[in-house]
Formats: C-alpha cells, sequence, structure tokens
C-alpha cells in the first residue's frame, strides 16, 4: 500500500523503477541514423566578433571584450565606408564616461553602450531569491526560508531569522510599517515578523499557495497561485478580509503582486492577464490582456503614465501597459530573462539573465524607444535575473552567480 | 568527457563530436525514454537533440557544462516532441491519460503502478524528477540544466512528488474498494 509511505521509500521507489527503465538498450540504428544526419549538417556560423565576446569570460575579460567591441566597431565602420563608395568613414559614436571607479566603457555596432561597474559593497548570502526595502534597510529571502537584514550603514547581514523547513518552496518578501512579510507555498502560510527583533509575530493562513506578496499599510496583499485568488489581510487583526478572484484554479495562478497608481496590480500568466484592482472597493477594474511573447509571470514597475510587468523565466519579453487605457502599449524583448523591474529615476532597469554561461548585466530601457540603450557590466561571473532595489541612495542588486546582494552607486545609472 | 575533445568538436572535429556522443549515447536515451514513456519517440527525440548539439555547439559558452548542456538538448527535443504528439493526437494521449486500471483483482504491480502514475504527470515535472532521481543533479544542478530558477525546481518536485504520491494512492484504493465489494 502507498499511505503512510514516507518520501524517502517513494523516492526510492522512483528510482528503482527509473533504473530500470533506463537499463532498457538504445536501439543500434539511433546511433547511426544520428551521425548521418549530423554529418551532414552544417555547425553555426560564428562571426569574429561573437568570438572575440566569448573571449570576455575570462579573468581579463573587460579588456578583452573593450578590444572586441572595438575590433567590430572598425569592421562595420570599414564596410559602410565601403559601401558608401569609399567615402570618409562617419566617426564613431563617443563613448558615454563611466561613473564606476574603475571605468570601462565600449560601444556596439548596434550602439549599445556597455559600461563596467564595480560595486561598492557585496552582502555574502546562500541563495538568495527576492529583495526588498522599505527605503533604509534591504531585506533579501533565501530559497531555504532565511529572512536576511542587510545594514546599508555596516553593509553587512545585520541579522537574519529562519522561517519553516528550509526544504519549504519560500517565493515572497515584502516590508511596510507593519513588519516583513513571507509567503512560503507549501505551508500555505504568511509569516509575519517583527522587523527589530525578527521573531515570527504571526503565521496566517493564506490561501492555497501563496506566492507574491506586497505590504502597503493598511492592508498585505497576498497572490494565491493555485487558489486563482488575490487575498487582503488586515494587519490589525492577521485575517484575511477580502478574497477576490483574478483567475482559474491550479496551474500557474495569481503571480507577483504592486502596488501603485492608487491600485494594486497582479500578473496572471494562466490567464494571460495582468488585473487591476481597487483597494477602496475590493473590485477588479480592469483585466488587462498581455499579448505573448510576454508572459504576466514577472514583478512590476509603476510609475504615472506607465506600468511594466516582466515575464520571469518564461519569456524575454516586458509588456508595457499604460494605465489610462489599461491596454499594452509596447512588448519590448529585453535579450534575456528578468524577473522584477524596477524605477531609477523614472527610467526603468532590469536585471538581466542573458543565458548559461554569458554573464549577466543591467539593462537600461528607454522609455522613447522601448529599447535597451544601455547596459551596466558587474564583470564575468555575474549572475542577473535578479531583483534589484533603491535604497539609502544606493541600488542592491541580487547577484545570482555568486551568491551575495552587491550595492552600487546610484551615479552609475545615470552616466553622463 | 574531456574538454579538449568538446573543445574540438566545438571547432567541428567530427571525430570528436563522435566519441562524445557515443560515450552518452545510453544516458540520453534513458532520459528521452523516460520523459516521453515511448520508445519510438524517444528515439526521434534523442537524434533530433544529437543533431541540433553538433549545429549549436559552437555556441557552447563553457565546455565544461557541456554534460548539462547536452541533456537540455535531449529536454527540449523532447519538449518539442511531447508537443508535437500532443497537436497530432490529442485524443489517444487523453484516453492514455484517464484510462481505468481494468481489473482491481489482478493488482498491478510496484511497477506499473509508478508507470501509471508517472504517465500522468506534465512533462515538466518528470523531467525534474528524472534529473533529480536517474541524473542525480542536485537542485542547483537541476536549475542550470533547465535553465530555471531553484524555486521553480523545488516546486516542480514537489507537485510531481505529490501527484505521484496521490495517484499511488487513488490507485491502492479502487484495489481495496473492489477487494471489499468482492468479499461482500
Amino acid at each position: 500500500m502507498t499511505r503512510g509511505r514516507s518520501d524517502r521509500d517513494l523516492g526510492a521507489a522512483i528510482e528503482a523503477w527509473m533504473a530500470d527503465v533506463a537499463s532498457n538498450a538504445v536501439p543500434e540504428r539511433l546511433l547511426e541514423e544520428s551521425f548521418s544526419r549530423t554529418f551532414a549538417t552544417r555547425q553555426v556560423r560564428l562571426y569574429p566578433w561573437g568570438r572575440l565576446a566569448r573571449l570576455g569570460r575570462g579573468r581579463r575579460s573587460h579588456l578583452r571584450v573593450g578590444i572586441g567591441a572595438a575590433v567590430a566597431l572598425v569592421m562595420v565602420a570599414t564596410v559602410a565606408g565601403l559601401l558608401g563608395g569609399g567615402a570618409s568613414v562617419k566617426p564613431t559614436p563617443s563613448v558615454t564616461p563611466s561613473p564606476s571607479p574603475t571605468p570601462e566603457a565600449s560601444v556596439s555596432a548596434s550602439g549599445l553602450t556597455r559600461v563596467s561597474v564595480a560595486p561598492t559593497g557585496a552582502i555574502d548570502v546562500v541563495e538568495p531569491v527576492a529583495l526588498v526595502t522599505d527605503g533604509l534597510v534591504v531585506w533579501t529571502l533565501t530559497g531555504t526560508g532565511r529572512a536576511v537584514r542587510i545594514d546599508p550603514a555596516t553593509n553587512q547581514a545585520a541579522m537574519s531569522v529562519q522561517l519553516g523547513a528550509t526544504s519549504d518552496h519560500f517565493a515572497g518578501i515584502a516590508v511596510d510599517r507593519n513588519g516583513v512579510w513571507v509567503t512560503d507555498s507549501d505551508t500555505k502560510t504568511l509569516y509575519r515578523i517583527d522587523p527589530t527583533s525578527l521573531d515570527v509575530v504571526a503565521r496566517i493562513p493564506a490561501g492555497e499557495t501563496p506566492k507574491g506578496v506586497v505590504a502597503i499599510g493598511e492592508a498585505v496583499w497576498v497572490a494565491d497561485a493555485h487558489g486563482g485568488t488575490v487575498l487582503r489581510i488586515d494587519p490589525s487583526t492577521n485575517a484575511v478580509v477580502a478574497s477576490i478572484a483574478v483567475g482559474p484554479t491550479g496551474g500557474s495562478g495569481p503571480s507577483w503582486v504592486a502596488s501603485g497608481l492608487g491600485s494594486i496590480w497582479v500578473g496572471v500568466p494562466d490567464a494571460s492577464t495582468a488585473v487591476r484592482i481597487d483597494p477602496e472597493t475590493n473590485t477588479i477594474v480592469a483585466r488587462i490582456v498581455i499579448p505573448g511573447p510576454a508572459v504576466p509571470c514577472g514583478g512590476f514597475a509603476i510609475r504615472g503614465g506607465a506600468v511594466w510587468i516582466s515575464s520571469c523565466t518564461e519569456s524575454t519579453a516586458i509588456a508595457r501597459i499604460d494605465p489610462a487605457t489599461d491596454r499594452v502599449v509596447a512588448t519590448i524583448d529585453l535579450g534575456g530573462h528578468a524577473s522584477t523591474p524596477v524605477l531609477i529615476d523614472g527610467v526603468l532597469w532590469v536585471s538581466l539573465d542573458l543565458g548559461r554561461g554569458v554573464p549577466g548585466s543591467l539593462g537600461r530601457v528607454a522609455s522613447a524607444t522601448n529599447r535597451i540603450d544601455l547596459e551596466l557590466s558587474l564583470g564575468p561571473s555575474f549572475g542577473g535575473g535578479g531583483d534589484m532595489v533603491v535604497a539609502a541612495g544606493s541600488a542592491w542588486v541580487i547577484d545570482r552567480g555568486n551568491d551575495r546582494v552587491v550595492r552600487l552607486s546610484l551615479s552609475a545609472f545615470s552616466p553622463g | 568527457m574531456s574538454v579538449a575533445e568538446v573543445e574540438r568538436a566545438m571547432r567541428g572535429d567530427h571525430d570528436a563530436f563522435a566519441a562524445l556522443i557515443s560515450g552518452s549515447t545510453k544516458r540520453l536515451y534513458a532520459l528521452a525514454s523516460l520523459i516521453l514513456r515511448d520508445t519510438d519517440r524517444a528515439e526521434d527525440a534523442t537524434q533530433e537533440a544529437i543533431v541540433r548539439a553538433w549545429r549549436e555547439l559552437p555556441r557552447l559558452h563553457d565546455p565544461d557544462r557541456f554534460d548539462a548542456w547536452l541533456h537540455r538538448m535531449v529536454v527540449n527535443a523532447c519538449y518539442d516532441e511531447g508537443r508535437r504528439v500532443r497537436r497530432r493526437a490529442e485524443v489517444s494521449l487523453v484516453h492514455l491519460a484517464d484510462r481505468q486500471i481494468p481489473d482491481h483483482e489482478s493488482r498491478l504491480g510496484e511497477t506499473d503502478r509508478i508507470e501509471r502514475a508517472f504517465r500522468r504527470l506534465p512533462l515538466d515535472q518528470r523531467t525534474a524528477l528524472i534529473l533529480q532521481h536517474q541524473l542525480r543533479l542536485t537542485h542547483t544542478e537541476i536549475a542550470e540544466t533547465l535553465g530555471i530558477p531553484v524555486g521553480t525546481v523545488k516546486s516542480r518536485l514537489r507537485y510531481g512528488t505529490a501527484a505521484m504520491r496521490a495517484s499511488l494512492e487513488a490507485d491502492d484504493r479502487g484495489a481495496a474498494a473492489t477487494t471489499s465489494e468482492k468479499s461482500a
């Protein structure tokens, strides 16, 4: 009988079955046909600038990438000159001065400016999955369920608290004047933590699969991914006071929530919508269809006149919504995966995961063109795609490649 | 696998590529067989993955990661194969998934019961379980292989295991009900 069987026993049974299946002999023709097809197929051709860029993963990557970009520029300029009948080559764009302590910058053939920046601080955190701030203190949540308070005065992890079992699926973290709030999808719990003592002061049942959370003083809003709802929790009673159905139950339902422009926003990937809720009435005021290739499973950035929602790892696109009409006005391919976009001085930035083996970067999305026009490089091992927040006069970014949170001067984000 | 061999294959050396693949074929085919649970489709997917691997090899950024990269090729080929077959034969797949135990009296063996439970899982959960239990990868390695966050890996493993358990328990309840009907 299966009932009462432990995870270990079930795992062992699955392993035994898989070992049995895996022992099947490989059909002889498989290799013959594969190689027959393979050797009739040409490998992709990499162009010189691609090879130079690949060299940029070594210790002297900045220099190599710079040389690579310079060579590419010269080649492009030369070809342009030849096509123009031998007329004088147009001057190459001037390199934007870098604000970093060790400035290195280059301009790609497409006009994208890349600037190397050096962090002003780095805090080691094992498996950071989310980052939030109240503007003064930075909080990060680890994949093993530890909430860590980072003190900007010392650039250190000042205190931390373990929430539940390390194997649980911890998804979201939020902070407001009432405390720090963390969702645990496995135990269907919203943890409330005292931000000073880090004591867990409440464990609040929060739907089927609590995921994203945002706290705005008078209310805490939680996306219930499998329940298809957004829950409103009253911090004075720690009780759910409203449940708003925003999508179907099961699967990839309501994911991340945000507050802005007088509304609560939630992405519902299995309905391909971003839903806008009026917190005064707890009712839906708009269901905004997010067209492909964007998938509304990422975070939001909100400012007057524009709302962006990213696609997590399902797509590299981010959708821009006009909040006046509640319609998507642009879908922007970021060229990499981004989780939560952030506004710095009103300008949209994303931390980009550009794929395995390629260093991540921070990208600035030009509002006028809806294209990335500036990339900040944080080194060859930087792992992008994580959260980024602004606090204590700095930007703080999860570096998934090095298990740390890095601190950057805000001046790095407005070079020239 | 040697890095030098991978680098030679990246430069178009057929012999180096053949040596690399020959040493991995059993593992790749097993991976595809487990994901798709159909020998013909597994063969197609493995073959497609090998051809794609050869074609795309110059794009490999880190020769040290060749194995993980190759696994990803197989997983993606299986997903494509799964989608293709679903489009072509949605009805027959649904029937397969919903098939009832023909006779509870003849209790299914452990292997058959696990097979049935596994077939009911979506491909992404199957894949996560295979990478953990068959290839014995860590959560981080699975995340790297599939190009997804560690949290998503944990989620897929958790839901996959829970679904397997629920399915096995449902089989048990069905068998118990039939037995009690017979004895009444």
